[in-house]
């Protein structure tokens, strides 16, 4: 056996299948003792996704060595849809077999099995240097998404203004211009605070569809972080539940700035 | 036009040197675009009335051309690509002799067309001769960078031919590819290809077909043959510069090429009648002057001409562009007013037009193959992204029975020829593959 992981909860991969489909069609995952990682690109290169899942994330985790599992995301939501909310999950595949297999198991001794055929898929490695940025915006991921969701509504390019009063997320259209601020703010849990670290000021234009896309990975974590800096992509990223889980990532390159 | 045949042989021969593709993976890249085979291709298709006329300004000028290229380079910018129009400057000697056969192909198809109109023939006998009657003037060329410049687009001309000159582009690494239909760009250098990018294929077999982008490099790898091997081997299948040899097609040609090891051997082996049944080599078959051409492409290309094209961010003129259309060619004012807009649109700060990729960011590592081949292609890129997209993607739109425009799906009439749109779309099966042949060559 090459490859043998036990998720106690389906339900984290499911979620991390849905946030990426949207934007990534066919995907290798890179495993390795490290744990599962995924690196891919939206068919125009705009955008980039980054998710690493570690070791730790499963109560059992054996790969013997490295292998590239080439799948396609919307195959692999419908087997994860069979899965219920306390399934756990085994993932298994042998060395050099041309399938992965998926086997969940319910509370109620129910077992569903599915074999998932493999694809070769060649694509592109993006070596992403340390990004060190000038503001790094903590906020809640509903929050995020709603943001996105209400402004996409005025218009497809949106500007983020990180100073030192807030967040800015500014938006202009055929009805006029728009924005929403977000000021930083205490709050009991971490996922009801908005803190903000700006070493520099930033602006930076985006287009927000990709940002509306990203921000629907809003289940995988209460919080979500984002990181600016002048003529860098956007960074947003979301923890799978807690950081010494896994993180998914997506980078979005800003526009020509006049 | 191009290399006899090389498309569908590479398809064969070459599988992994090329892949379907389409016109949003080329968002923030800037492609040089064959300016004057586009030209030739709006002429030729974009045709109205009984007699099956171009468009016309009052001067009696046709504009059917410069509708094209506005609508394309408003997909262009809309999908954040940056386009380089590439014209023709003065044809190689060595291409005299087919212009000279074109020429006495058109102006029999003009008789034809003359004779089909005044014996009151039906539409689609009137509209195959006047498309191959179609001409290229001047004119043509100089009203279309008018217009494009007013665009704010770069123009560059060649100092031979355009597909030389978009090789040269490429070879240099100020685009990422070369957009024609004409193969032997590929025999010009270009390390990229792409064919197909507006469908043009898709319309003419009634069935959308996929761009395709080919990767030179890998051409010469699948072959096994240096580029200068590949030029020899071109000039084989038949070029644009010297008279096709009869009984040869690229199969052939790879075989006997395999064999002699070079085409100066070739032509000696073939002389000796050791080639094909039927097959001879005429007298005065230049190959060697033909494969200079190809070396010499255009390495001439000035370095003013690549010097215009480093300022990408031109300004666009929308009162010019709105005179050229409205005054001068009789556009309707309210189509152009559509047009300039959507011109502001892709070119206002954050539009389309600023797009950038995160290649330009982060660094690829060399491509890594993961895993034994299992499935039988290697990237499958046909589906559409599921993220919602600025440009149409194809499906939502509906070619023209009559000019094979395609058009935005909401249209009712054709956006070109203000043909009504057809209630159905009629799907003529087994049509594509016999097709697919002569299209490298028309």
């Amino acid at each position: 056996m090459a490859l043998e992981a036990h998720l106690q909860q389906a339900a984290l991969l499911k979620k991390v299948a849905e946030s990426m489909k949207d934007l990534c069609k066919d995907v290798n995952f890179d495993c390795s003792e490290k744990g599962i990682e995924v690196q891919c690109m939206d068919s125009s290169h705009v955008a980039l996704v980054s998710l690493l899942l570690r070791e730790s994330a499963f109560s059992e985790f054996k790969c013997d060595r490295p292998v590239s599992l080439g799948m396609n995301i919307d195959s692999l939501s419908k087997i994860l849809k069979m899965t219920g909310a306390n399934d756990s999950l085994k993932i298994r595949h042998q060395t050099d077999a041309d399938t992965v297999n998926f086997q969940c198991e319910g509370s109620d001794d129910r077992i569903a099995d599915f074999d998932l055929k493999l694809m070769t898929i060649e694509s592109e490695h993006m070596e992403i240097p340390e990004q060190h940025y000038k503001v790094v915006a903590k906020l809640p991921s509903a929050e995020f998404q709603k943001v996105c969701r209400d402004l996409k509504e005025f218009g497809e390019t949106i500007q983020i203004q990180g100073t030192k009063e807030g967040l800015k997320f500014m938006v202009q259209g055929d009805l006029g211009s728009g924005n929403v601020m977000l000021k930083p703010r205490e709050g009991e849990k971490p996922e009801e605070k908005v803190s903000l670290t700006v070493h520099e000021p930033v602006t930076a234009t985006f287009a927000l569809r990709y940002l509306v896309n990203f921000s629907k990975a809003e289940k995988l974590c209460g919080s979500v972080e984002l990181g600016l800096g002048p003529d860098a992509p956007l960074l947003v990223k979301y923890d799978l539940e807690s950081s010494d889980k896994g993180h998914m990532q997506f980078y979005l390159a800003p526009k020509i700035d006049e | 036009m191009g290399i006899k045949g090389l498309f569908p042989y590479l398809v064969e021969a070459a599988p992994k040197a090329y892949n379907t593709s389409e016109l949003k993976r080329y968002t923030g890249r800037r492609l040089a675009v064959d300016a004057s085979a586009w030209m030739y291709q709006f002429l030729t298709i974009v045709r109205t009335g009984a007699a099956a006329e171009n468009l016309q300004n009052n001067q009696g000028a046709a504009t059917s051309h410069l509708q094209g290229f506005v609508l394309r380079t408003l997909k262009l910018l809309e999908a954040g690509v940056h386009p380089i129009f590439v014209f023709d400057g003065k044809p190689p000697d060595m291409k005299m002799a087919v212009n000279a056969a074109r020429r006495e192909v058109r102006e029999q198809a003009a008789e034809e067309h003359a004779a089909a109109v005044s014996s009151g023939a039906k539409g689609e006998e009137v509209y195959k001769a006047a498309s191959r009657s179609t001409r290229v003037t001047k004119e043509h060329g100089e009203h279309a960078k008018e217009i494009l410049r007013a665009m704010g687009m770069p123009v560059v001309e060649a100092p031979g031919e355009a597909e030389a000159a978009c090789a040269q582009l490429c070879i240099e690494g100020q685009v990422y590819a070369a957009v024609t239909e004409d193969m032997d760009v590929l025999t010009f250098g270009a390390p990229r290809q792409i064919k197909n990018l507006f469908d043009v294929e898709g319309s003419r077999a009634r069935q959308p077909k996929p761009a395709q982008e080919i990767d030179l490099s890998k051409v010469l790898d699948a072959l096994s043959y240096s580029q200068d091997q590949f030029i020899e081997f071109c000039i084989l299948c038949g070029c644009d510069y010297l008279p096709h040899l009869s009984c040869i097609g690229p199969k052939t040609a790879a075989q006997i090429f395999q064999r002699e090891g070079s085409l100066g051997k070739v032509v000696a082996s073939i002389r000796a009648g050791r080639g094909p049944k039927g097959c001879n080599v005429p007298e005065d078959w230049d190959w060697k002057s033909a494969k200079k051409v190809f070396q010499q492409g255009a390495k001439d290309l000035q370095a003013d001409a690549l010097e215009s094209i480093r300022n990408l961010r031109e300004s666009f003129d929308v009162e010019g562009l709105r005179y050229l259309l409205v005054e001068k060619h009789q556009f309707s004012a309210s189509r152009v007013d559509t047009m300039v807009d959507r011109l502001r649109k892709a070119r206002a700060p954050g539009g389309a037009a600023s797009s950038r990729r995160i290649e330009s960011f982060f660094q690829a590592s060399p491509k890594r193959r993961r895993m034994e081949p299992v499935a039988t292609s290697a990237v499958v890129l046909l589906d559409e992204d599921p993220i919602e997209d600025p440009v149409k993607s194809t499906e939502s739109e509906w070619s023209c029975e009559k000019c094979t425009f395609s058009n935005h799906s909401q249209l009712v009439k054709c956006e070109m020829c203000q043909h009504p749109r057809e209630p159905k779309v009629l799907k003529l099966p087994l049509k594509a593959s016999a097709k697919v042949i002569d299209l490298d060559d028309d």
